[in-house]
């Protein structure tokens, strides 16, 4: 079962109120589907409209044209609750609140509130080995830690879907590594989540994912199975090289 | 979900509003103390002007209940009106404001949680100006006059309306519209704040009619000089002003956000 399908996705921005600007087309008809369980990966250079795409897919921003489908539903508010977006280029949390009295806020906005949120929160922190910083201020946090908090308000409504945008962005090589591990071991191998990720990390794209996406100038030039590239059969690094000079 | 869910969910809401007000304390510090400072030097010029009289609305009102009303209310609308956009401020510095659209949450249950903040603060800061106006100034405002909680009701409700409107306009402008600032200071030089309307020239003082602040001071000075209530009229108007800016605020915002939604800036520096 597919758990997210995308057709003809097309994604026109318009210019700011009374300035005379040009329209930018972000996505050009893209198609794509996703099956349920899998991890996959889109990746293209800076501007291809990787954040874009996820922002639409997670509800943040609306599509101009085209059809989203999120476990054979219309995207719309109600099954945007079954996704749950990272982000790590957006902060994303109060810096000045512990992690614990962040986590209380993102329950409460998802309706989780009093023993349920509790009860959450717990289990979260187990998940992630949060304990021994979760009731100290964010802003004493690390950027792993950061990271993890990030990822467990994306996880607090115990999504099915997850996008992470660029997850691993300055985290060092250790951190990444583990962070790595906590998506594809915990999240998607136990607990069976469809993780969707963009990243400009080729490494990254090809050891965890199942499926990996090119995605250049708003098109979704190519997308092939990760153990291609995992057996060697193919090098990601060539294939992104050759697809972008010849596009 | 159920209405005790609710209940707790703006709890903690309210809860991480105090969580974070607590930690700026320097802020409400510096508010608490203007009022102080204000009275300082008001206690110094009524050595002057102490047993000057106004004439507002027929009635002779002394300077200082005069002036003591309208800048505690120049205060307490100080509230109201950067309520919603600085809800959103604080959102988006935290980087919250496009993803909160996703949740399960409205952003009108968190402006109601800020509004209720909003109006405890202003509340308090309305006491503290009544605690020194009392011992300082020697001035007794007798807060518990009905007149007097009606039009902080009013001040609050019809200035949140305004508030909604600059929260709408800044939506569609991308960039915070600064309004709040402009709409303060017209309030206050053309509302009667320190000094009277009818000392206005003809075309401001048409202007005047339209400024909520002229209503409510109507209503405080009212209830001030002789604890009678204002005039049905005032309150008529007042309630337009309440109903119209709330209908439009309210109708701005919700476009507003479809427009920033489409656009993806939510995320952006208004």
């Amino acid at each position: 079962m597919n758990a997210i399908e995308i057709k003809n996705l097309t994604k026109i921005f318009s210019a700011p109120a009374f300035k005379n600007q040009p329209k930018v087309t972000a996505l050009k008809n893209v198609t794509l589907n996703i099956e349920q369980g899998t991890i996959f990966t889109l990746v293209g250079p800076n501007g291809a409209g990787k954040t874009t795409l996820i922002r639409i897919l997670a509800g943040l921003t609306s599509l101009t044209k085209g059809e989203v489908k999120i476990n054979q539903l219309p995207l719309n508010k109600k099954t945007c609750r079954k996704i749950g977006l990272f982000t790590a280029e957006i902060k994303g949390y109060w810096d000045a609140l512990t992690g614990y009295e962040n986590l209380i806020f993102f329950c409460a906005l998802q309706n989780l509130v009093g023993n349920q949120a509790k009860k959450r929160i717990s289990e979260i922190v187990d998940l992630f080995e949060m304990s021994l910083y979760i009731l100290k201020p964010v802003y004493t946090y690390s950027s792993g830690m950061k990271h993890k908090l990030l990822l467990a308000r994306s996880l607090v409504h115990n999504p099915d879907i997850l996008f992470l945008d660029e997850p691993i962005n300055a985290l060092d090589p250790m951190a990444a590594r583990n962070f790595h591990q906590l998506i594809r071991n915990r999240l998607n191998q136990e607990l069976g989540k469809t993780i969707f990720l963009s990243t400009h990390q080729l490494e990254e794209a090809q050891e965890i994912s199942d499926t990996v996406g090119f995605l250049f100038q708003g098109e979704l030039i190519w997308q092939k199975k990760a153990n291609l590239f995992r057996s060697k059969q193919s090098n990601l690094l060539n294939e992104y090289l050759e697809t972008a000079g010849q596009v | 979900m159920t209405l005790l869910k609710r209940v707790q969910k703006l709890i903690t809401f309210l809860k991480i509003n105090c969580l974070l007000e607590v930690e700026r304390p320097f802020i409400l510090l510096a508010r608490y103390s203007s009022i102080f400072l204000f009275c300082l030097i008001y206690t110094f010029l009524s050595k002057i002007i102490w047993q000057k009289h106004i004439q507002l609305n027929g009635h002779d009102i002394n300077f200082p209940l005069f002036i003591i009303t309208g800048a505690a209310m120049m205060r307490f609308i100080s509230f109201p009106l950067n309520m919603f956009h600085e809800t959103l401020l604080s959102l988006k510095h935290a980087g919250m404001a496009a993803w909160i659209h996703v949740t399960s949450t409205s952003m009108w249950e968190l402006f109601l949680a800020k509004a209720i903040w909003g109006f405890f603060l202003a509340l308090t800061e309305f006491v503290m100006f009544i605690v020194c106006s009392t011992f300082l100034m020697k001035i007794a405002i007798g807060f518990l006059n009905i007149s007097f909680l009606i039009a902080l009701a009013f001040a609050f409700i019809s200035y949140s309306g305004i508030s909604m409107m600059i929260l709408g306009v800044g939506l569609f402008l991308r960039k915070e519209a600064s309004l709040s600032a402009l709409i303060s200071q017209i309030s206050i030089t053309f509302g009667g704040v320190f000094f009277p309307v009818a000392l206005l020239p003809g075309l401001l003082k048409t202007l005047s009619v339209f400024i909520p602040m002229t209503h409510v001071l109507k209503i405080v000075r009212s209830a001030g000089i002789s604890s009678e209530i204002a005039s049905s009229e005032t309150y008529l108007i007042l309630s337009l002003i309440t109903i119209v800016t709330w209908t439009i605020g309210f109708v701005l915002i919700n476009s507003g956000f479809v427009y920033a939604k489409e656009n993806g800036y939510l995320e952006r520096q208004l």
